[in-house]
């Protein structure tokens, strides 16, 4: 291209000439490769939030009760804290143990496991979209 | 056939059918991914793995967007899984230099034309040259672009204004340059 004609056209005008090489059809290996393959079924993502919540929870459940010495760490380092820190609150406690029913430790599983599983199903969720931003 | 008749019948088993959207979009899958690579080869090699990949999920289209939207959509993201691959990072020095030098004689002018406005767009970023393949190669409107590249259309404005942008600056260093 000329220095006068690069002088007198836009960009736009430019971008428009413009052509990608000639690129030899791929249509023959395509269409080979298609009759040999299957179309993948849809994969029923809203599935593995659950199955995953399932196992997650499974094993969470299995730690804690069968192994004690685990769960008591956990309630050493978290439970007694916060049993303290309500203490300290002097008259709020008082509210609490109004209003909370009788406290068991064991009871932190649930939380603990309804926090987890939220947590992966998150993560997998995150996962699964920023996959989405690619082809599927 | 509509489109969606298409998909559904090859969804259905008839495969041969899907030779007809890969001859509909086959040009415009071509230049998305040569506007990444500028290698005809590598182009018609992510050209062929982009339709085998789209029609193996073909179950995941969602039939409320334009079908050029998702296999354009596929077509960058596999040249850039490519790219990512191979590290192969485009530089200028891949982009055949002497096209822009003085010495044309006898180089037709629609390559020459071809190489400058290569090179521009080898100094914009991935996004902003898909943006700007899709609109002034393959027509797409800026709606469709943002259905592809999954952003904002007020961002799609931007983009093509900012990649029209450092073309310009880039061809009127050139021009000030011979």
């Amino acid at each position: 291209m000329n220095k006068e004609k690069m002088n007198l056209i836009g960009i736009e005008d430019m971008l428009n000439d413009y052509d990608v090489p000639e690129i030899e059809t791929v249509e023959e290996n395509v269409m080979k490769a298609v009759s040999t393959k299957r179309i993948k079924p849809r994969r029923a993502q809203i599935l593995l939030a659950p199955i995953i919540g399932y196992l997650v929870s499974s094993v969470l459940f299995a730690i804690f009760y069968s192994r004690n010495a685990v769960f008591s760490l956990v309630w050493d380092f978290v439970g007694n804290r916060i049993i303290d820190l309500l203490r300290s609150a002097g008259r709020l406690t008082d509210i609490l143990s109004a209003v909370l029913p009788p406290f068991k430790p064991e009871y932190l599983i649930v939380p603990l496991t309804g926090m987890f599983i939220i947590s992966v199903g998150a993560l997998v969720m995150e996962k699964k979209n920023k996959k989405k931003g690619g082809n599927k | 056939m509509d489109e969606k008749a298409t998909v559904d019948r090859i969804k259905k088993g008839d495969t041969q059918l899907f030779a007809l959207l890969l001859r509909k979009y086959e040009r415009i899958v071509n230049s998305i991914i040569y506007s990444m690579v500028f290698d005809i080869e590598t182009t018609k090699d992510l050209t062929q793995e982009t339709f085998i990949k789209a029609y193996e999920n073909l179950n995941s289209y969602n039939e409320n967007y334009e079908f050029k939207s998702w296999i354009a959509k596929i077509a960058r993201n596999h040249t850039i899984d490519f790219i990512r691959k191979r590290k192969q990072t485009l530089s200028l020095d891949e982009i055949d230099a002497e096209t822009i030098s003085d010495n044309k004689e006898g180089i037709e002018e629609g390559r020459i034309n071809r190489k400058i406005i290569e090179k521009a767009l080898s100094h914009l970023n991935e996004e902003e040259r898909t943006v700007i393949i899709l609109k002034y190669k393959n027509g797409f409107s800026n709606t469709e672009i943002a259905n592809t590249l999954e952003m904002p259309e007020n961002r799609v404005n931007v983009k093509i204004f900012r990649a029209k942008e450092k073309m310009r600056e880039f061809l009127n260093k050139e021009k000030s340059e011979r």
